[in-house]
C-alpha cells in the first residue's frame, strides 16, 4: 500500500514536471532519468484518460520522453484522441507523436490535418506526407490543391514554405 | 561661430570654452645660404592643437580653489585629447596657463595665477599632496571642505586626503598621468607643465577713465573675461626640454622672467599692458598681450576669445541622489540621464496597476530610481516658469518633440528664485511614451491631473541610447537658454555594445526559413524591436552579426540588420528540434557546434519547433559553459511577446537553474509597490501582449535570489565596449 501511494506521488510529481509551460532543460533531464517506469506508465495512463480540459501541447511533446514498452500502446491512444484537440500545439504534438512512435496509419493521421486551421498542424502533416507524395500522384495532387489554396496566406507560411521547398508547386513531382 | 579656419568651438558658455585650434599647414624648412660658421637653427612650431579656457566662474572669488563647475569642462578634456592624437596614436601633450586680472600687484597676481594651474593640474593628475600644499597656502582660509562634503556626499570625519581624492574623482574621472603634459613632468615645480602669467596677458584693458571711476564691483565684473585658466594641448609627438622653456616655474614668485619675454619695440610689453583712453580688446586689437612667448602660443586660440556673457537665469538638470523626491538649491547638476526603469511603478497583484497619484512616491515617475528634474534659477522670475523640453537624437535633430513641450517648474520658496519640475522620465517604447501621467502639480494649476502625450505637463520623453536631451529656458527679456545632456553616461562611457547572431533554420534545404524573413515580418518589427528597447533601456546598443565567410546567398539583410538562414544539418527535423534529455541525438548540440558564436555575442536560433514542448530554451554560461551551444538561444518560431528578449535575459543574467530555474522572483519583504515580478522581463513565462503593465522592466535592485539584474547585465560577456 505504502508502496503504491508513493507511486501515485511520483506520478504526480512528474505530471507535475511535465505539464510546466516551460521548463527549464536540467529540470526536464533530471525528471525524466530519476522518475521510475511505473510512474512514467501512470502518467500516460493518466493523459490518455483526460477529456477536458484537453491535454496541453507541450505535455503531450515530452510523453516521448518518458516513454516504456508497457505504455506505448496508451500512449498512441492518447495522441489520437488529441488530433482532434481544441488546441492547435496538442494536435501538432499528437501528430509529431504518431510519427515517432511509427504508428502504421501515419499517412492516414497526416492527411486528414493538411485541412487544419494551424499552420503548425499543417506543416508537420505536410512534412510527413511530401516523401510519400513523390511516389503517390494522389498525395501530390491533394498536397497541390492544398498549397494553391493557401498560396500567398501568411497564415500559412510555414506549411506553403515546406511544400515550395520540396517543389509540390508543380504539377507533377521532378523526375530528377 | 567661428569655421574651421579660426577652429571649431565645440561648446561656449560662461563658464568657459572648449575648442580644437585652426589647422596650421606644414610648411617646408626654408634656410639662407650661410657661411662655414654661420648655421641655421631649425625647429617645429610650438603648435597649440586644441584647448580648454576654464572662466572665473569655475573657481572660488579671489581663490585657486575649483569649483564642482569646473567638471563641465573637463569632461571634455579625454575626448578632445582622443580627437587630437597623432597617426602614431600619441596623445597631444598639455600645458596650462593662468591669468588674472590687471588689478593689483603683479607679484600677488602672478602667485594667484600660479596657484590656480597647480589646483587644476593637481585636479587632472589627481596630486593630493599637491593639493594639500594649496590648502595649507590659501585654502585653509576658505570653505573649501564644506563644498567638497556636499559635491561627493562625503559625511563629516573623514580624512582630509580622502576628502579630496573623493572630490578630484569626483571632478574629473579619467585621471591623466605626468607625462601626458608638455615637460613630462620631469621638473619637480612644474616647469612647462603649468605656469601662472600673472596679469601681463589680459584679454580686455579697460580704458584709465574707466579704472579711475567705476565703482569696484563693475569693475571687477568687466574684468572678469582676464581671470582664466586656459588648458593647451599641442601637437602630438611634440617634445621640448624642460630647461628650456621660457617661463619660470608657477611657484616662482619673481616675475623677472616674465618680464623678460615681453615685446620689444615698436610696441613693448609694458606699452601694450598700459590702460589708454579707450577700452582694448584681444580679439579687436591683437595687442593686450605683453608677453611675446605667449601671444605666440595663444594668439590664434579659439578659446582666447570674450566669455559669454553671464546669463541672468541658470537652467540645470538635477538628480535627486538622497531621495528628497523635489528640488532645491542643493541638487546636484546631471550630467547625463537615463530610462526609467519603473522598478517601484507598480501595486503589485493580479492584475498589477500602474501607480499614478500626485504625490511624488506614488508616481510612477517620482518613485522610479533614474528620475530626473528640470531646475531653473532665476531672480526676476517669481511663482513658477516654464521650460521646453524635448529628445534628440544622436544627430541632434528632434526625437520626441510633442506638439507641447513645455513644463511647469514652481519656485521652492517664496523668493527663492528657484524652480524646480517634478520628477521626469525617459522611455524607449511606442507603449511607454503614451502613457498618461499625473502632472504633480497642484490644483491650483490649470495642468494639474492628468496629462497626456502630446499635452504640456506630459512628464515622458521616447528617448534613444545614442541620444540627448535637450530644454530650453526663456527668462523675460533675454536670450533663451539651452541645455543639452547625454542619454546615459558618456565619460567615461557607460554604455555597452550586445551584438547578436540570428540563425533561422530552413523548413529543407535551399528553402524559407521557419519563419518569415521579409523585412515587413515579426522578426523585424517585434523580436528585434522589443530586444533593443528592453536592453535599451539599459544603455546597451544592440546590434547583429555574421560570421566572416558566410555564404552572400545565405544572408537576409533589412536596414543595417542582417540574419543568415541555414540548412538543417543531416538528421534534424527544423519541426522538431531537440536537446534530447534522454541522451540520444542532441540536436541543440550540434547547431551550437556547426554555427559557432563570434566573440562575445549572443546566438538566437529560430526553430520550427522543439521536442521539449518548450516554446524557448536558452543556455546560460553558469550551467552549461563546457556545452557548445552555450550563450545561445533557441526559440520555436515568433512565439510569444518577448520571448527572444527573456531567453537572452536568461544568458545576460547568468542565473543558475537551481535558483528558481533562473527566473526573477521578487524579494522576500519587498513592499507591495516595487519591484513587482509581473512586470519583470525574467518572470517565469512571459506576456501575450506588449504594453505598460508587461513583463517587460529589469531591476537594478537584488531578487529574491540576490541577483541583481542590470548589474549582471551591464557586466556580462555577451556585452561590450560601446
Amino acid at each position: 500500500m505504502a508502496d503504491s501511494n508513493a507511486a501515485v506521488n511520483n506520478a504526480d510529481q512528474l505530471y507535475a514536471i511535465l505539464n510546466g509551460e516551460n521548463v527549464h532543460p536540467v529540470v526536464l533531464d533530471s525528471a525524466i532519468n530519476s522518475f521510475g517506469e511505473i510512474a512514467k506508465n501512470q502518467v500516460v495512463a493518466r493523459v490518455a484518460a483526460t477529456f477536458e480540459p484537453p491535454p496541453r501541447g507541450a505535455l503531450l511533446d515530452r510523453l516521448l520522453f518518458i516513454r516504456t514498452s508497457g505504455n506505448q500502446a496508451e500512449m498512441a491512444g492518447a495522441f489520437i484522441v488529441n488530433l482532434r484537440s481544441p488546441l492547435p500545439e496538442a494536435r501538432k504534438a499528437s501528430l509529431q507523436g504518431l510519427e515517432k512512435l511509427g504508428h502504421a496509419a501515419i499517412v492516414q493521421f497526416a492527411l486528414l490535418s493538411v485541412r487544419d486551421e494551424s499552420d503548425a498542424v499543417v506543416a508537420v502533416a505536410c512534412q510527413i506526407l511530401v516523401a510519400r507524395a513523390k511516389q503517390d500522384p494522389v498525395v501530390w495532387k491533394l498536397l497541390r490543391s492544398a498549397y494553391t489554396a493557401r498560396a500567398g496566406r501568411q497564415e500559412f507560411y510555414l506549411s506553403n514554405s515546406i511544400l515550395e521547398a520540396h517543389g509540390v508547386t508543380a504539377l507533377t513531382p521532378s523526375t530528377k | 561661430m567661428p569655421d574651421q579656419k579660426d577652429g571649431i568651438i565645440h561648446s561656449a558658455t560662461e563658464h568657459g570654452t572648449v575648442a580644437s585650434h585652426p589647422v596650421r599647414t606644414a610648411e617646408p624648412f626654408r634656410v639662407a645660404p650661410t657661411t662655414e660658421t654661420d648655421v641655421n637653427t631649425l625647429s617645429l612650431d610650438l603648435v597649440p592643437v586644441a584647448c580648454i579656457s576654464l572662466h572665473d566662474t569655475v573657481f572660488e572669488f579671489d581663490s585657486s580653489f575649483p569649483t564642482p563647475d569646473v567638471a563641465l569642462l573637463l569632461k571634455e578634456l579625454p575626448g578632445l585629447r582622443e580627437k587630437h592624437k597623432n597617426a602614431k596614436g600619441q596623445f597631444p601633450p598639455a600645458s596650462i596657463f593662468g591669468h588674472a586680472d590687471p588689478v593689483g600687484k603683479d607679484a600677488y597676481n602672478k602667485a594667484l595665477s600660479g596657484r590656480r594651474t597647480r589646483a587644476i593640474y593637481g585636479l587632472l593628475v589627481h596630486d593630493i599632496a599637491l593639493w594639500q600644499q594649496l590648502f595649507n597656502e590659501e585654502w585653509h582660509s576658505k570653505n573649501v571642505l564644506p563644498t567638497m562634503r556636499k559635491a561627493t556626499g562625503t559625511p563629516d570625519g573623514g580624512s582630509r586626503n580622502d576628502l579630496m581624492k573623493a572630490y578630484m574623482t569626483q571632478l574629473f574621472p579619467v585621471k591623466l598621468d605626468k607625462g601626458d603634459f608638455l615637460g613630462k613632468g620631469v621638473d619637480a615645480k612644474g616647469k612647462a607643465d603649468f605656469q601662472g602669467c600673472s596679469e601681463f596677458n589680459p584679454l580686455i584693458i579697460l580704458s584709465q577713465p574707466e579704472n579711475d571711476t567705476l565703482p569696484h564691483e563693475e569693475r571687477n565684473a568687466k574684468n572678469r573675461p582676464n581671470r582664466r585658466v586656459v588648458v593647451f594641448l599641442f601637437r602630438a609627438g611634440l617634445n621640448v626640454n624642460p630647461k628650456l622653456w621660457p617661463c619660470p616655474v608657477a611657484t616662482d614668485p619673481s616675475t623677472a622672467e616674465c618680464v623678460a619675454r615681453f615685446f620689444g619695440p615698436p610696441k613693448t610689453g609694458e606699452q601694450r599692458r598700459k590702460a589708454g583712453a579707450e577700452l582694448r580688446a584681444f580679439e579687436k586689437t591683437a595687442d593686450t598681450f605683453a608677453c611675446r612667448f605667449y601671444d605666440r602660443v595663444a594668439g590664434q586660440s579659439p578659446c582666447e576669445k570674450p566669455a559669454p556673457p553671464v546669463p541672468t537665469a541658470t537652467l540645470e538638470f538635477v538628480n535627486d541622489p538622497t531621495g528628497t523626491h523635489a528640488v532645491a538649491a542643493g541638487n546636484p547638476v546631471a550630467t547625463f540621464v537615463r530610462m526609467g526603469l519603473w522598478d517601484h511603478a507598480f501595486t503589485c497583484g493580479t492584475p498589477s496597476t500602474l501607480n499614478d497619484d500626485v504625490t511624488e512616491l506614488k508616481s510612477f515617475i517620482g518613485a522610479d530610481s533614474r528620475r530626473f528634474y528640470l531646475r531653473v534659477k532665476d531672480t526676476k522670475a517669481k511663482d513658477s516658469v516654464q521650460v521646453k523640453w524635448r529628445t534628440l537624437k544622436s544627430d541632434s535633430t528632434n526625437l520626441d518633440a510633442p506638439a507641447d513641450e513645455h513644463m511647469t517648474l514652481i519656485e521652492t520658496g517664496a523668493g527663492t528664485g528657484i524652480f524646480g519640475s517634478r520628477a521626469l522620465m525617459l522611455v524607449n517604447d511606442a507603449d511607454d511614451q503614451k502613457q498618461g501621467a499625473n502632472s504633480g502639480l497642484p490644483a491650483t494649476f490649470p495642468t494639474a491631473g492628468a496629462r497626456n502625450f502630446d499635452q504640456s505637463d506630459h512628464r515622458i520623453r521616447r528617448a534613444d541610447v545614442e541620444g540627448f536631451v535637450e530644454a530650453e529656458y526663456t527668462p523675460v527679456g533675454a536670450a533663451p537658454i539651452k541645455v543639452k545632456l547625454p542619454v546615459f553616461q558618456r565619460n567615461p562611457e557607460k554604455r555597452r555594445k550586445m551584438s547578436l547572431q540570428i540563425f533561422v533554420l530552413r523548413v529543407a534545404a535551399g528553402g524559407n526559413g521557419v519563419i518569415d524573413t521579409s523585412p515587413a515580418s515579426g522578426l523585424w518589427t517585434s523580436e528585434l524591436r522589443e530586444i533593443r528597447e528592453i536592453y535599451g533601456r539599459l544603455g546597451i546598443k544592440v546590434d547583429t552579426l555574421v560570421a566572416p565567410g558566410t555564404i552572400a546567398a545565405n544572408i537576409v539583410t533589412n536596414g543595417g540588420d542582417s540574419i543568415v538562414l541555414i540548412d538543417a544539418p543531416a538528421g534534424i527535423n527544423p519541426l522538431n528540434v531537440s536537446f534530447n534529455p534522454l541522451g540520444g541525438a542532441n540536436d541543440e548540440r550540434r547547431l551550437g557546434a556547426t554555427f559557432p558564436a563570434q566573440a562575445n555575442t549572443i546566438r538566437i536560433f529560430y526553430v520550427g519547433g522543439l521536442a521539449s514542448g518548450n516554446r524557448a530554451e536558452s543556455w546560460p554560461d553558469i550551467d552549461f559553459g563546457a556545452l557548445p551551444q552555450h550563450g545561445s538561444c533557441f526559440l520555436r518560431g515568433i512565439a510569444a511577446t518577448y520571448n527572444a528578449a527573456h531567453e537572452m535575459g536568461h544568458v545576460l543574467t547568468d542565473k543558475a537553474a537551481g535558483k528558481n530555474t533562473g527566473h526573477y522572483v521578487a524579494p522576500a519583504g519587498a513592499p507591495g509597490t516595487r519591484l513587482c515580478a509581473d512586470q519583470n522581463l525574467m518572470r517565469n513565462g512571459t506576456s501575450v501582449v506588449e504594453g505598460v503593465l508587461e513583463s517587460k522592466r529589469l531591476y537594478d535592485e537584488a531578487d529574491a535570489d540576490g541577483t541583481v539584474q542590470v548589474t549582471k547585465i551591464l557586466g556580462s560577456s555577451f556585452t561590450r565596449d560601446f
